[in-house]
Formats: C-alpha cells, structure tokens, sequence
C-alpha cells in the first residue's frame, strides 16, 4: 500500500535543477546538438526507436540528450511522447522482401542469390578503442580502424556499379523450395494484425503479438534469454543464421480520404530469419523450423535473438508450463517490456513507510512470541 | 516523392507558385502516427511493428482541387509544401513545368541517393569460399 506523503516541493525542486545541471555539464564545453546525436549515435537512436516503439529519429535523439544517455530513461520519454500523439492508422505492411539491403548475410549458405554484402557492420572491427583524430599528433593514424575522416574508396568509382536489385530472393525460399521447411503458420496473411497497445497480453497470445511484443522488448533481455536458450535451457540443437537483412524499406498507407495508397517514408530495418532442425517424431517429416525477428533500426544483436525466442515460444504454445524460461511466453512476454520492468522495480523507491512499519510490527511480535521467559534468570 | 524530398528542395519548387494560387485548408497540418505493420516471415500474418511519426495535411485550391500530403516526422512546413504541390501537380498548367523543375531535381536525387548506396553495397559485397582441409 503507498500512502500520499506531502511535503518536499523545495526539495524535489532543487532536485530537478539539480538534474539539469549534471544533464548539462561543464558549460565551457558545447551543448551536443540532436543532429550530432541523430549522425554520430545512430545506433542508439535506433534503439530507442525500438524500444519505445516510434519511429521518430528527432524524438529520439531528444530523448537520449535529455535522459544523459540512459537508454532506458529515453525510451521511457519515446514513450510517453507516443501516447501525445493520436492515431492516424495502420500502415500497409511494409515489404520486406523489396527491402533496399545495405547489409544482408546468411550463415547456412555461402553463394546466396544476391550474393552476401557486409554493409556497415562492427563484426570485422578489432574492438581497440581508436585515439581521437582530433588528440594528438598520432591520432588516426592506427593501422587497424578506418579513422572517421578516411575517405570513401573511390577504386570502383568509374566502373559500372550494377543498380540496386528490385528484390532479393529470399534464403528460406530455398529451403522451401526443396520443401525442408515446416510452416506452422498458415493463417491467411490478409487477418488484420493484432495490436498490443490496444489490448491487454493474454494468454495464450497469438504470434503476432508474441511479435510485437518482442520487437519492442528490451534489447538486453531479449538477448540474455536467447543466450540461455542456445546454452541448453530449452534448445538442445545448434541454431542457424538463415538470413539477416540491415536495410530501408518504403511505409506506405492508404488514406481514406484518398482511397488508394500512398509512399509515406522510408524507414530501416532489421530482419532475421533463424532455422532449426526439428524431427519431431510426431511430425510428418524432419525438416527445418524458422523463427523471425523485425526491428527498427539497424540492430542485428536483437534481431536475432528475437527470432530464436520467436521459435522457442512457438512450440510451447499450447501446452502451457515448461521447464525452461525462454520457452515459456509467460515469462518471456510480460517481463521483456523494459518500461513496465523498470517501473515496478523502481517503484520501491516510493515511501513504503507504511508496509514497512506493518512489517515491524509483525516481526516483533514473533520476537515477543517466541522470547523464553526471562522471569526465571 | 515529394514525401521523401528535402523541405530545402520542395520549398524551391513551390516558390514560383506562391503567388498564383490560393488555396484553404481542408485539413489543418497534424502530427500523429501510423502503426507500421510487419509480416511474419516477411509473407506471412500481419502483425503490429511500432508506430511512425507523421504529419498530415490537405488543402485545397480555388479550382476545387485538393492536395493531400502525409509526410514522415514532425515537419508541418514539409507536408504543408507536399500537400500544395499534389495539388499544382493535378493541374495540367502547372504540371508540365514542375516536372521540368522540382520533379527532376528530385529523381535526380533519388537516382543520386541510389547510386551512392549501390556504391556501398558493391564494395562491400563479398564471395566467401570455403577451405578444404590439408591443402
């Protein structure tokens, strides 16, 4: 039980300007300014996104210059701010198999159609921190990072660069096309989807919420469950990368004061398509299962776990208890929210003063209960 | 287009128009959101992805015709351009010449756009081979 407590508007006053303050720094250096934000920390940008489910990449680089750069505290602000703002509709589904891919990559096979493109990505990095190029004479001048001023290789620059493909073919299609692939999803894809913001999470929860849930669930609890699923809590074969995909893809909508659809934006994506084995004697055959994980932003780390939990739940959603927390949708859905988990958490903040007393009261009953009498010392 | 276009370039484009029309607002310019929807598997059921800012907008002219503009983000200057110029450019007047102006300087961008990324994904394409034990 919380009780009102009065008293303290000075305090938390000063507490607020406090925060400023510290937000602020020392003021001889510059203020950061949101385009900064929104080009050099575009990965946390789209985090945020993600997280606080909005695609709005000012509202996000705000969020993370106001919150000092606590992910949580701004996807938390993203959030807030996207309860401001009114509905206008739901977009057409964004197709991600005419994504413009700037990164795609496949771990079960090597000469996929398309070809495989790196794109921008830290995994061939050596993870040494670069001296500044804007400190000292040697700055930049580490052999093993491209500095930030490198410039663009210009090799290719006169030959015939071949446009942009229209589509790629997708990695599954090839699995499927030897009919390796076993779909348990065949609702028809016209169903309009389901929307979490506007119903409560019950259970069992349908996969398309399972996956709006998990787009918009915390990175690093989303991971740190799919690691415990690849360890053996609840997956006991290796998982294959089938194919990940870094990209833009169009948002289009039909108005209704229109009546045909129109090109509304851009906006980039991850996309991951996890496989694995399954012969399940109960079965027809052995084959492969997918898992699919969709984010926004450029966030391959929780694309693909994403996808490894969106398997595992899948086979537990009809039977109810498991033994293992990333198979079990309770757990994992109403526990991956990062909003809803770092305000009960931080609610203890709040006076319990209250509870507490009754709790002191309790214990030292007990204690009266069961002191020996003192009366025969 | 004119949706993706810098509000720099729109605002160009429109500039030798001010004048000749004069239009009213059907709809004031507002900002709000689309839930972006995705697909399992890419092809399968829809489900809800998060939401996108947007800002809309429709005006309408004195010849009854009326421009409708939804554009990404919090912008209203872009999607106040965008809406007049959906109108401008359902006039047969007018359409002939921004197709030789705003429109080409933005399929020019737009081809510029691609190319550059073309660029990137070119380099950084790559065949993997695999090694054969012992040799």
């Amino acid at each position: 039980m919380y009780v009102a407590v009065k008293g303290g508007e000075k305090a938390v006053k000063n507490s607020q300007r406090l925060v400023a303050q510290k937000r602020r720094g020392d003021t001889r250096l510059q203020k950061i300014s949101m385009d900064q934000i929104t080009n050099q920390l575009g990965l946390g940008v789209d985090r945020i996104m993600a997280e606080g489910s909005l695609y709005d990449i000012t509202a996000a680089a705000m969020a993370i210059h106001q919150a000092q750069g606590d992910m949580m505290e701004a996807v938390f602000l993203v959030r807030a701010f996207r309860t401001t703002l009114k509905r206008f509709g739901n977009s057409i589904p964004v197709q991600t198999t005419k994504m413009t891919a700037i990164r795609r990559v496949s771990g079960i096979f090597k000469d996929i159609p398309g070809g495989q493109i790196l794109g921008p990505t830290y995994d061939y990095t050596h993870r040494l921190i670069a001296p500044d190029p804007d400190q000292g004479p040697d700055a930049g001048s580490d052999r093993h990072m491209e500095t930030d001023t490198a410039p663009p290789n210009h090799a290719a620059a006169c030959e015939d660069i071949s446009p942009l493909p229209e589509e790629l073919p997708r990695v599954i299609d090839l699995l499927q096309a030897q009919g390796l692939l076993q779909q348990d999803d065949i609702r028809p894809p016209g169903d309009a989807a389901e929307d979490l913001t506007r119903q409560p999470l019950a259970f069992p929860v349908s996969r398309s919420l399972r996956l709006q849930a998990l787009a918009r669930g915390d990175e690093g609890f989303i991971l740190g469950t799919a690691y415990s699923l690849q360890r053996g809590f609840g997956l006991d074969r290796h998982p294959f990368l089938g194919e990940l995909k870094v990209g833009y893809v169009a948002v289009r909508y039909t108005p209704p004061e229109l009546g045909f659809d129109i090109h509304v934006g851009r906006m980039k994506l991850t996309e991951c398509v996890m496989v694995n084995r399954q012969d399940d004697a109960a079965r027809k055959a052995a084959g492969f299962e997918t898992g699919y994980g969709l984010v926004f932003g450029q966030n391959e780390r929780k694309a693909m776990s994403m996808s490894l939990l969106d398997r595992s739940l899948a086979a537990e959603k009809n039977t109810g208890k498991t033994d293992y927390p990333a198979r079990d949708p309770e757990f994992i859905l109403s526990h991956c929210d990062n909003v809803e988990s770092s305000g009960f958490v931080q609610h203890l903040k709040l006076p319990h003063y209250v509870d507490f007393q009754s709790e002191l009261v309790f214990i030292r009953n007990r204690r009266k209960d069961h002191t020996p009498d003192k009366g025969n010392r | 287009m004119l949706a993706d276009a810098d509000v720099a370039d729109l605002k160009a484009g429109y500039a030798p128009f001010a004048d000749k029309i004069s239009y009213a607002w059907l709809v004031k310019p507002e900002t709000g959101m689309l839930m972006v929807q995705g697909r399992a598997d890419s092809t399968g059921a829809p489900f809800c992805l998060g939401e996108m800012t947007v800002t809309r907008c429709m005006v309408q002219t004195k010849d009854d015709i009326q421009g409708y503009a939804m554009v990404q983000g919090n912008d209203h200057e872009h999607a106040r351009l965008a809406a007049l110029l959906d109108a401008l450019l359902q006039m047969p007047d007018f359409h002939a010449e921004l197709g030789t102006t705003l429109m080409a300087v933005l399929k020019n961008r737009e081809q510029k756009r691609q190319q550059a990324m073309a660029k990137e994904i070119a380099d950084t394409t790559v065949e993997f081979f695999t090694l054969k034990r012992g040799e």
